[in-house]
């Protein structure tokens, strides 16, 4: 223990606290509490981590499908108009459930503007194949909305 | 840097649980006098060995390891009392002693009163100034960069507590 000369205290108090002892043993074993609390941040730490992964690989493929999308606008910048298909969907549904329905249009609408500039696009590059495989994806995707609007409309 | 330690840093549990058992009793005292309270003492013991776990990669071997452990412990129980602080919204560190609390007043006077117990008793704001300067050997200074009050608060702080403990003797 060392003391600054303007900050001694005096003879009685330092005596005092020289006696003071250093350590205190605890009443109570500690460790198991935290070993248990290592043990769970370990575990939590795993979750997380798998979490992470999963987080990342959707991040990269959203931001992949971003960049594809905005780099066939550059090939294509025809604006995308609504196909009968929507408008069917959005002329069978009325009352509380137009919302679902204006939300399956959208969807759709989104599906045929890709389908349009990846259609573009392999006009301009034919023997791409990646694009190939993304314009088959894009049209089996919007086959399966096609479907389930048909059930949600004959439903409505 | 030891071998428990460098081990330790690698995710040896073994190795921490020896640093637990070599300096529980000095970060437990801390805590407790700090605190004043053995529940609280207890949680806030096994906290600073939680967060030591995980920061023990910042631990760069420029101070000993029990240094750098004290330190983190007294971290520790000054943010506690400062999130305490913002949900209570009172003051702890700043507030004016002018005397010890019933119980401490009323203990047997002279040599035979438990010092720990009047150090306890005393108010938050003192109690932690006189731990920190008079047990533990911290400067104003350090007392002010760690509690975030000024070196003149300290010092008065460390006045009061010290007239607190000889009144409480010389009943």
């Amino acid at each position: 223990m060392t003391f600054p000369d303007d900050d001694l205290p005096d003879p009685r108090t330092a005596e005092l606290l020289g006696r003071v002892p250093r350590a205190i043993t605890p009443s109570r074993d500690l460790w198991p509490g935290i070993e248990g609390r290592l043990r769970k941040r370990r575990g939590s730490w795993v979750v997380g981590r798998g979490w992470g992964v999963g987080l990342a690989a959707a991040a990269v493929i959203l931001i992949t499908f971003g960049a594809l999308r905005r780099g066939l606008r550059t090939h294509d910048s025809r604006p995308t108009t609504e196909s009968a298909e929507i408008q069917v969907i959005l002329n069978a549904t009325t009352g509380p459930r137009s919302a679902t329905a204006h939300s399956l249009a959208h969807y759709l609408a989104i599906l045929d503007g890709a389908i349009d500039e990846t259609t573009a696009a392999l006009r301009e590059t034919p023997a791409d194949p990646a694009l190939t495989d993304f314009l088959q994806t894009l049209q089996r995707r919007r086959l399966t909305l096609l479907a389930q609007a048909a059930r949600f409309a004959a439903e409505s | 840097m030891s071998e428990d330690v460098a081990a330790a840093r690698t995710g040896d549990e073994l190795a921490f649980r020896r640093l637990y058992d070599a300096h529980v009793g000095r970060i437990y005292a801390v805590c407790l006098r700090l605190e004043g309270n053995v529940n609280r003492a207890e949680e806030l013991t096994q906290d600073v060995f939680v967060r030591a776990w995980d920061r023990l990669a910042t631990f760069r071997g420029e101070s000993a390891f029990s240094t750098w452990l004290h330190r983190l412990a007294i971290n520790v129980v000054l943010s506690d009392r400062r999130s305490a602080w913002r949900r209570n919204k009172h003051e702890v560190l700043h507030e004016s002693p002018e005397e010890l609390p019933v119980a401490a007043r009323e203990a047997p006077a002279g040599l035979a009163m438990d010092l720990e117990q009047v150090i306890a008793a005393l108010p938050p704001g003192a109690r932690t100034i006189l731990v920190l300067h008079d047990v533990e050997g911290y400067r104003h200074d350090e007392i002010a960069t760690l509690t975030g009050l000024t070196v003149g608060t300290s010092k008065s702080q460390l006045f009061r507590a010290r007239r607190l403990l000889r009144e409480a003797f010389e009943r």
